[in-house]
């Protein structure tokens, strides 16, 4: 059997499908035959799937499928954004404490520990209604500062896994070798012993997106998160249960965006299991 | 035991502690003050608005002031309900989140036992499949896309219950099966792995060689060890639940603290946000604490004292 077998399975394959679709439309959204996202047409308001609209409209009469996939590109975005921001700050933080002596390393490590122990949830829900004031986030920064937030909420499970292997790499053969050999301990960390972290830091940024995705979702569904007129996933399921009543229930509103989300959540997660049996040599057989 | 109850109640103290300091550094860090969006008043009213809320007095004597009212419990008005004071606004949201939270723990929690234990019956089996994906799928979704999901479903399409509303036991149904999801996800699969890994343990080989049904063996030897790993998850199952509070207070109109919450966080109400924040973080310390004094009576080999 090869190595990426676990890769190959249908439900793999059908996730990985899903997942290159979806980054497809949201790098080339502008360039599709779609309505403009922001296109009202007030008289079209509220019409159910059809010939015009794929998958429906919202309120004032906006294509929601073009609404989604431009969405897509915000959604998406945050959770690159916020896995390299986390990619960023974890493996730094956690290479140079398990690369550190033991006094730094149990510093570095208890300040880990102190911001695992804050709700960083709620302080950042905290920092979004603060943040709403200011005049540098209409000027359009409130997206970076978005990205920021997302970033720094989930660096530390990155520092803990980077920070364990890195003290365990630096206790083999090879790494006693090259120090022996006159190689300086900084280039030690950054040229031999991080090379071979790449699988740990991948298995583990396949951990961190869905969640960011996730964060986002939650963020801008409650207001908090990407501003109007700006569009994700998660202020698309806002909309939507704004205008939910027994009346006139549209429910492609509710249901087509919270799918994207879905099978997008679904596809990383078995993506990202898939990726670590592949990767993990202890369940090779 | 005892030292590490007092040495956890002090970290408790210190992480609540830092919670307050570092929302009172963001919100005073913040360009521009709660009323900038408001119409320009004339400078005399802004003085007097500004005395009212003591926000002319230096930094760190309103830092002060903040910390020895909120330590009285009396953490002075509301900015955006100025005749409600912050605490009896929490107050009365708080019995309606604990109901909420308290039935969703104990539901989820009890189901996602027993599909657990029914589960680890027969590993491998077309029921232990399902359990395993539905709990993965379970826990992978946001929650606003399954309680969607089935108030599109139940309330809107079959017109079963209602789609809003927390003060009749119909009302309530939706939203405390929404918010047991995740701790029934959670439980089913801890359990679950705990019974598999444990009945591969000899003290379980050795009570079927008595001739104990595997039942039996499961259910009086293999569970209470299974539990314990779930008794360890009770701080992060809290903290979901919570999270998962303000979607669902949100989504079925139920005005809980979740609700006031966000209503606080989206006009600027800083002290009502600040007193859900720092009720949250005494809310998930206690619980925390309680997780590991439960953990502590579950496993006996904690309670021998170390040589």
């Amino acid at each position: 059997m090869s190595r990426l077998s676990p890769l190959t399975s249908p439900i793999a394959y059908l996730a990985i499908g899903w997942l290159i679709v979806t980054v497809a439309t949201a790098l080339f959204a502008p360039w599709l035959p779609i309505a403009a996202p922001d296109a009202a047409a007030p008289a079209a308001a509220w019409s159910a799937p059809d010939q015009t609209f794929l998958i429906g409209s919202d309120a004032l009469g906006r294509d929601l499928l073009s609404r989604i996939l431009w969405g897509t590109r915000i959604s998406l975005a945050c959770a690159v954004a916020g896995g390299m921001a986390a990619l960023l700050f974890g493996v730094s933080w956690g290479l140079l404490a398990g690369g550190g002596s033991s006094a730094r390393d149990h510093w570095m490590m208890r300040f880990v520990d102190l911001i695992d122990s804050i709700p960083l949830v709620f302080l950042v829900i905290l920092l979004a209604s603060v943040a709403r004031n200011s005049a540098w986030v209409h000027a359009g920064g409130g997206l970076a500062l978005f990205f920021i937030i997302l970033g720094v909420v989930y660096w530390t499970p990155m520092a803990r896994v980077v920070r364990g292997e890195t003290r365990s790499l630096i206790r083999r053969e090879w790494a006693l070798a090259a120090t022996a050999l006159g190689t300086p301990p900084r280039r030690l960390l950054w040229r031999q012993v991080l090379p071979n972290l790449v699988p740990t830091i991948l298995v583990t940024v396949t951990l961190i997106i869905p969640r960011v995705l996730l964060f986002e979702a939650f963020l801008s569904f409650l207001g908090l998160g990407v501003q109007a007129p700006e569009v994700s996933w998660g202020t698309l399921a806002r909309d939507a249960f704004e205008v939910l009543n027994p009346v006139r229930t549209a429910w492609w509103m509710v249901l087509f965006p919270s799918l994207a989300l879905a099978m997008t959540l679904l596809s990383l997660n078995i993506v990202g299991d898939a990726l670590r049996t592949a990767l993990d040599p202890k369940q090779q057989r | 035991m005892t030292s590490l109850l007092i040495r956890r109640t002090f970290a408790s103290l210190i992480t609540v502690w830092m919670v307050f300091t570092i929302s009172f550094v963001i919100i005073r860090a913040a360009p521009g003050g709660p009323f900038d969006a408001n119409r320009d008043p004339p400078a005399d009213v802004k003085r007097a608005i500004e005395a009212r809320y003591q926000l002319d007095a230096p930094l760190w004597s309103q830092y002060l002031d903040q910390l020895g009212g909120w330590l009285q419990l009396d953490p002075g008005p509301s900015l955006r309900q100025p005749d409600h004071d912050v605490a009896s606004i929490l107050g009365a949201g708080f019995p309606i989140s604990l109901l909420l939270g308290s039935l969703a723990l104990i539901i989820g929690t009890t189901v996602g036992v027993l599909l657990g234990i029914l589960a680890a019956l027969r590993p491998g089996s077309g029921f232990d499949h399902l359990v395993v994906i539905t709990a993965s799928i379970g826990l992978a979704l946001p929650l606003y896309v399954i309680a969607g999901l089935l108030v599109l479903a139940v309330s809107f399409g079959l017109g079963w219950l209602p789609p809003a509303g927390w003060q009749t036991i119909p009302s309530l149904i939706l939203p405390v099966l929404c918010l047991s999801l995740v701790p029934a996800a959670q439980a089913a699969r801890l359990v679950r792995s705990g019974l598999i890994e444990m009945s591969t343990e000899e003290f379980a080989r050795t009570a079927r060689a008595k001739g104990i049904s595997p039942f039996s063996v499961l259910f009086f030897h293999c569970l209470r060890p299974a539990l314990i790993p779930l008794v360890a998850t009770l701080a992060p199952t809290a903290a979901a639940l919570l999270t998962g509070s303000l979607v669902v207070e949100q989504i079925f109109a139920i005005p809980g603290v979740g609700m006031h919450f966000i209503q606080g966080a989206l006009n600027r109400d800083y002290p009502l946000v600040l007193g859900a924040v720092l009720l949250y973080t005494v809310l998930l310390q206690l619980l925390s604490l309680l997780a590991d004094l439960l953990t502590w009576m579950l496993d006996p080999r904690l309670r021998e004292p170390l040589q």
